[in-house]
């Protein structure tokens, strides 16, 4: 039983940090094209793509096993403000602020730490 | 003079054709995953398809037979569908993969859905094909790959902490994500031990009839072609560890990875990654689609040649254009390249030991090699990698899926 609510956790965990993956490339690329480094496109079809994955993360988080109903839903959150954020940048051609993907990161990082933590088995 | 050149040339082969979609992808998600820790993969790897390489090379110099030519003479038609079947499921697999990943690198350019360049991609691997000669197809993939040499000095640039590097190349138990370590390790041997590399080679030694004289320059090509290739798939691995790791970037698609050039080459780092991506891919895409001609046409005993016409060989020309239309279709459907390309990679691991028994065989068997047959040390060091690889697979794919 341990072993498996462990498992769940893991998974979980590691989708959060995926999500927290697609927030640190766009700030990333964010970065770069400021410099001049990366064209525009590149950084608009990169926005287009992480909306879709983080909207696809969004689902499976939401449909974790064995996982505090409280936990899924603030990760949940996190990513669907990301896939959001990224949505609208893509369509306007825009950026968005990096501060504000760089909390939703920290947050789906702290969630998924505490989910390695392993105290948030239900 | 004659052999230094040949040798000169079959290492540039060797390195500007070792980087493709497995090998970069499997890379990229490793060194951003678990740093310098799965460099021992491709080092073992790299061992591993340098004895088959230089054993094949071998077979078609001594015997002038491909590996699948003999493996058929020695076991039979019957025998021989089984590996047939399923290196044909495995061309096929790293061919979509390949396609999708040119596609991909065109999405990277141009910032439109590599949807769109599915099919360019398989017409303009098709008519280089039907145009060009086994040579200029060789060389000139060889020379355009020299590219991906931007990752070596782009990871020479970084600095990388040797001593991690060195560690990284002693296979250690991971703190964390043992599953993902598992399954990244068998996608690394499945890109480095790809069973195309090794039939495909054999097919253009004896394209180019090599003879007993030939077997010094196969012999440093097989071990400093493979090394120094490896070099370039170690550098992949290397800058993602310096670049995407640190900042928590996973590489689990390619537009995630696409940025990891830029801070070592500046404005070039971005179109190199690109390019090397389109090159390596295309590349490959040619020596798999004419493998899937070769071992068709080798199994069934018909003409096999790339350097004859296509209306001279109209089978051979069928095979190579089925294969390519056939490979078109996971990227139309809109799978993702580099996600494929893992799967591909695990799906060749569990075939290698189909492929690589029955080509053991015969390369201890004197009526084919004479007096060149296997030492104990390749026959100990193939089979070891081959069965490590094999368990490394049963092991992690399914862990791996439930993960998922």
């Amino acid at each position: 039983m341990w072993g498996c609510g462990r498992d769940n956790s893991v998974t979980f965990a590691r989708l959060a940090e995926r999500g927290a993956s697609w927030a640190a490339s766009l700030e990333f690329a964010q970065e770069l094209a400021q410099q001049g480094m990366v064209p525009r496109r590149y950084v608009e079809d990169l926005m287009s793509t992480a909306s879709q994955e983080l909207t696809t993360l969004t689902a499976q988080i939401g449909d974790s096993e064995g996982i505090d109903g409280d936990l899924k839903r603030k990760a949940s959150a996190s990513c669907s403000g990301l896939a959001a954020l990224a949505g609208d940048a893509a369509r306007k051609h825009g950026m968005p602020t990096q501060a504000s993907i760089r909390e939703l990161e920290l947050q789906l990082r702290a969630m998924a730490q505490q989910a390695r933590g392993g105290a948030i088995a239900r | 003079m004659k052999n230094l050149t040949k040798i000169g040339l079959g290492i540039l082969t060797s390195v500007g054709g070792y980087l493709e979609v497995g090998s970069m992808g499997t890379a990229i998600q490793a060194g951003a995953a678990f740093r310098y820790e799965l460099l021992w993969a491709i080092a073992l790897g790299t061992v591993g398809i340098a004895f088959l390489v230089e054993m094949t090379g071998r077979l078609a110099a001594v015997s002038h037979h491909s590996v699948v030519a003999a493996v058929r003479k020695r076991f039979g038609f019957r025998f021989q569908v089984w590996p047939l079947l399923s290196q044909i499921l495995v061309d096929l697999l790293v061919l979509a993969s390949e396609v999708g990943g040119a596609s991909l690198a065109l999405e990277l350019a141009t910032g439109y859905s590599f949807r769109l360049f599915v099919i360019p991609v398989a017409v303009l691997i098709w008519a280089l094909l039907w145009f060009a000669t086994f040579g200029a197809i060789e060389h000139s993939v060889a020379v355009l790959g020299l590219v991906t040499l931007s990752f070596s000095v782009a990871a020479w640039w970084l600095g990388p902490d040797w001593t991690a590097v060195r560690h990284g190349l002693v296979p250690h138990r991971p703190a964390t994500d043992a599953a993902q370590y598992a399954y990244l390790a068998v996608g690394i041997l499945g890109a480095t031990i790809s069973p195309y590399l090794f039939s495909f080679y054999s097919s253009g030694a004896v394209e180019e009839e090599w003879r007993k004289e030939d077997l010094m320059p196969n012999r440093i090509v097989a071990a400093l072609g493979m090394a120094f290739g490896s070099l370039v798939a170690m550098s992949v691995m290397v800058v993602a560890a310096m670049v995407l790791a640190p900042r928590g970037i996973e590489g689990e698609m390619y537009q995630q990875a696409a940025t990891m050039l830029s801070l070592p080459l500046a404005h070039w780092g971005f179109r190199l990654f690109w390019l090397s991506l389109f090159i390596g891919c295309v590349g490959a895409a040619l020596e798999l689609a004419l493998d899937v001609s070769y071992i068709v046409g080798q199994t069934f005993g018909w003409a096999w040649s790339e350097n004859q016409p296509p209306a001279e060989e109209a089978r051979f020309a069928l095979g190579y254009s089925l294969a390519i239309g056939v490979a078109t279709t996971p990227s139309i459907l809109g799978i993702d390249p580099l996600k494929l390309t893992m799967f591909s990679m695990a799906v060749t691991v569990v075939v290698l030991p189909i492929l690589i028994g029955p080509l053991l065989v015969v390369m201890n068997d004197a009526e084919y090699l004479e007096q060149y047959t296997n030492g104990w040390i390749t026959n100990l060091a193939v089979t070891t990698i081959v069965l490590l690889a094999f368990v490394l697979a049963v092991l992690a794919i399914p862990l791996q899926l439930m993960a998922q």
